[in-house]
Formats: C-alpha cells, sequence, structure tokens
C-alpha cells in the first residue's frame, strides 16, 4: 500500500525526515527545539510545560514560530525569517493527541472516511474501513463514537491518522490518559505501523516506558531542548540513565 | 379575533425573515468568531446596531435606504414596476435586520466554544477550511446555532417599531400582528388586543422553552 522508502544514492545520506530549529510562543511562554528527526520513532521527552506540545503545534503548522526554520522531508514548511508558512493541510501528517478528538456526531468510520484525501463517498468509505481494519477497529465502524472506550478512540484516530497518507506521524501524549493493559497494546500497534509504513513518527511524552517503542530521544528542559541520543529498544533503561532518573538509590548510597 | 389575517402574515414575514437572517447571520458569526482582518471590530458594532438602536430609528435608516429615492428603491422599482416600502417585502427585511444581531451573537458564541482541538485534528487530517467549517465547527455548534435562529424567529415575529416604519399598517397586506395588537388597542377592541397578545405570548414562551430544551445536551 505504501511505497517503499527510495534508497539513497550511494555515498549520501538520505535527507533527515524532519529537522527543526524553531522558537516557538504561546502568551508569555517560549521554547527554543533544534533537532532532527530520523526515521523510526523520535521521543520529545521532558517534564510536563518543558514546550513538548507547543514544539509539536509549530511542526504541524498549527502555530507559527517566532525564529527559525522547519524543514520536513527537504521541503521548507516554516521559515520565520523569509515569511514561509505552509499550511497544516498540505504538509501530510498524521497526529494523534492525548484527547482523540473524534468528531461525536460522526460515526468512527465517518471519522476516519473525512481524513481520506480523494475519491467518491463509496470509496472513501470504503478505504476507512481498511485502516480501521488496520488498527484493529474494524468492528468499531458503525459504533456510536461517544460510547468508545479511551483505547478504542485512540484506534480510531491513528486510524484516520493514516487515511490522510501522511509522511510524518505526530503523536502527542497518545498513551497518559489509557490503563496499563491499553497503554501496552498501543505502543506495540504504533510501533507497527510505524515499521511497516516506514513513517517516521514524533512521540512526546514525559512517560519512561514509552522508550520501549522509540529509535532515538530529544530531551527537553523547560524552555528549550538540551541533546539529543540514539535509544535501544532492547535496553529501554538506557533514557531513565539519560535523564538522570536511573538507579534513583545511587546517590543516596555513595554519600 | 375574526380576523386571523394579520397571524398568518406574521408568521410568513417571520418565517421568510428566519431564513434570510439564519443564513447570513450564521456566516457573520463564523467569520466574527474565525476572522482577523481590519473592520472586524466595525463589521461587529455594525451587525449588533439593531438591539440598541430604538427600533423606529432603525426602521427609520430602513426607509431612508429603501425608499423611493434611495438608490436601491429606485433599482426595486425599475425590476418589480412597483416600490419596495410600504410591502410584505419591506416587512421582511425590517425583521430579517431586527433578528441578525440575536442570530449573529448566538451563534457566535456557540462557535466560539466549538472544542479547537476537534478543528486542529481536522486540519492536521488535511480537511481543507471549507471543509472544517462544514464538517466540524458547524455541526459541533449546531445547538447554539439552532438556538440563534430559534431567537431570531421570536425577533421577527415581534417586531414592531422598523415594520411599521418601511412597511406602514395597511389591513389585509402588510398589517402583522404585533401592529394588529396596537391598532386595536388604538381602537379599544379589547378582544382583539388580548387574543392577539396572548398568540404572541404563547408563541414567545414556546421558542424558549424550545432553545432551553436543545441547550440541554441528551444524556446517554
Amino acid at each position: 500500500m505504501t511505497a517503499p522508502p527510495i534508497p539513497p544514492a550511494p555515498g549520501t545520506r538520505p535527507a533527515s525526515p524532519l529537522t527543526v530549529d524553531v522558537t516557538v510562543s504561546a502568551g508569555r511562554f517560549s521554547v527554543s527545539a533544534d533537532f532532527a528527526a530520523h526515521p523510526g520513532v523520535t521521543l520529545l521527552f521532558g517534564p510536563s510545560g518543558a514546550g513538548k506540545s507547543l514544539t509539536l503545534a509549530a511542526v504541524a503548522g498549527l502555530l507559527r514560530p517566532d525564529r527559525g526554520t522547519i524543514t520536513l522531508h527537504g521541503t521548507v514548511v516554516a521559515d520565520a525569517g523569509a515569511g514561509v508558512h505552509v499550511p497544516t493541510q498540505q504538509r501530510r501528517l498524521g497526529m494523534v493527541a492525548q484527547s482523540a478528538a473524534l468528531l461525536p456526531h460522526r460515526s468512527p468510520r465517518d471519522n476516519v472516511a473525512l481524513a481520506v484525501a480523494s475519491g467518491t463517498r463509496a470509496e472513501r468509505r470504503r478505504r476507512a474501513g481498511q485502516h480501521l481494519d488496520a488498527v484493529g477497529a474494524a468492528h468499531l465502524a458503525a459504533a456510536p463514537t461517544s460510547g468508545l472506550s479511551g483505547g478504542e478512540q485512540q484506534r480510531v484516530a491513528l486510524a484516520r491518522a493514516l487515511a490522510g497518507r501522511p509522511r510524518l506521524l505526530l503523536l502527542d501524549e497518545p498513551f497518559s490518559a489509557l490503563d496499563r493493559p491499553t497503554r501496552t497494546r498501543l505502543r506495540a500497534l504504533v510501533r507497527r505501523i510505524v515499521d511497516d509504513h516506514h513513517l517516521p513518527a514524533l512521540l512526546v511524552t514525559h512517560d519512561l516506558d514509552d522508550a520501549v517503542v522509540a529509535d532515538r530521544v530529544v530531551r527537553f528542559e523547560p524552555g528549550a531542548t538540551v541533546g539529543q541520543d540514539d535509544l535501544d529498544r532492547g535496553r529501554p533503561d538506557r533514557l531513565a540513565h539519560l535523564v538522570g532518573l536511573g538507579e534513583p538509590w545511587a546517590s543516596g548510597c555513595s554519600g | 379575533m375574526d380576523d386571523w389575517a394579520p397571524l398568518w402574515l406574521s408568521l410568513r414575514v417571520a418565517g421568510l425573515a428566519t431564513v434570510a437572517a439564519g443564513s447570513l447571520g450564521v456566516a457573520f458569526a463564523y467569520v466574527l468568531a474565525k476572522g482577523r482582518f481590519r473592520g472586524r471590530g466595525l463589521l461587529e458594532a455594525a451587525v449588533t446596531l439593531p438591539i440598541v438602536l430604538p427600533p423606529t430609528v432603525l426602521g427609520y435608516y430602513l426607509l431612508t435606504t429603501l425608499g423611493v429615492n434611495s438608490p436601491i428603491g429606485r433599482a426595486w422599482e425599475r425590476a418589480f414596476g412597483e416600490p419596495l416600502v410600504f410591502t410584505v417585502g419591506a416587512a421582511v427585511i425590517a425583521a430579517s435586520v431586527s433578528a441578525l444581531p440575536f442570530v449573529v451573537r448566538t451563534a457566535r458564541a456557540a462557535i466560539e466554544a466549538v472544542d479547537p482541538r476537534l478543528e486542529a485534528a481536522a486540519r492536521v487530517a488535511g480537511l481543507t477550511e471549507w471543509r472544517v467549517a462544514r464538517h466540524v465547527t458547524l455541526p459541533a455548534a449546531r445547538r447554539g446555532l439552532a438556538a440563534g435562529v430559534a431567537l431570531g424567529f421570536a425577533r421577527a415575529l415581534g417586531d414592531f417599531g422598523a415594520t411599521v416604519m418601511v412597511a406602514g399598517n395597511i389591513p389585509g397586506r402588510t398589517q402583522t400582528l404585533p401592529i394588529a395588537v396596537y391598532d386595536a388597542v388604538q381602537a379599544g377592541d379589547d378582544d382583539t388586543a388580548r387574543a392577539g397578545s396572548l398568540v404572541l405570548a404563547a408563541i414567545a414562551v414556546a421558542v424558549l422553552v424550545a432553545i432551553n430544551a436543545a441547550a440541554r445536551p441528551r444524556t446517554s
């Protein structure tokens, strides 16, 4: 369904799916973010209020940065200096936030079908059904949207995110409102989608457990990014060490 | 009351005015809620003006705008062979203008109350601004829009001052129910005044009850 990525010419590095070097403000708060995302899952990790979601909103084009540029698959989508701002709709993104933001007056199938870019109504609905099937939610297609559980809503939101054939997946704490078993299942689902579609993803989180699905982490402190590191999905505890939360007893014993 | 013509005329005028003020009002409400442009404050003041102006003053300005000596009035007369003022059409315009701010204010509040995350999710999913409005914002605000249109209907049905200025008080032609009540009081016809007032009050109460019922979200 999704074309395999074009292999890079020998001796060249493929363009990063996303490079970000911006300052974004909302009211008095502002965040300076400088990082590149690679294929796979990149965590934007840091405490609440660090500016992770604000950064994600700028990538989505929902906010214009005060300074700097955002480049998506080699195209500059935002350049504050040059006044470039590619509208959200043209950036071809998929987003799942903490709140699934489904339309309560439409069925899950219609919610997904609205995001299918082209085709007759019947074709859109058929495609929506396939996307729902891909996230294990085919049985929910015609269910009342307002009656879905948190996990079911997030599955439908994932299907909607995929329906627009995105080039980048934006995940803003999509698991944080879910119970633990549901969270684990949805993490595995996100990982499978990212691998199947060769889709780069940004995952905003303050949950160390999300390291099990991540290839890389961009660390945030309040107001700025402070570094980026590769992660090893086989050794999810590496994130805890990187952010100084590993072996909490160590400092107490050494003194 | 033995002549019900004013009631039927009132319902017809208010119905047409509701269609006009409803569609125009929702469009204005959307532009005022979402738009960021120069002159927005002025536009807002202009559509709100009919609430604060004395109805007779509003009617006077309408009369000046639509009268036989105005460009609009002359164009109308050329096109339809008779003046616009002192016709049912003029009554519909007066009722529409009086009703417009009630639709705009209620609808605007409803549009602004729509969860911005719904709209953001739709934009990221690729929906054009037009489709966001049609599939997300307006359906999500539909209770408030309906309330605004219902208020507009009630206001249009009850208009007196502006209507009497531009449409006059021609029994059987432009005499709406509120004007018929006034006439009846002047003529000492208490029965007619009482019956007409009762009908208008009953419709107003019914509209308010319906609005309140619609505003309460259904519990499932």
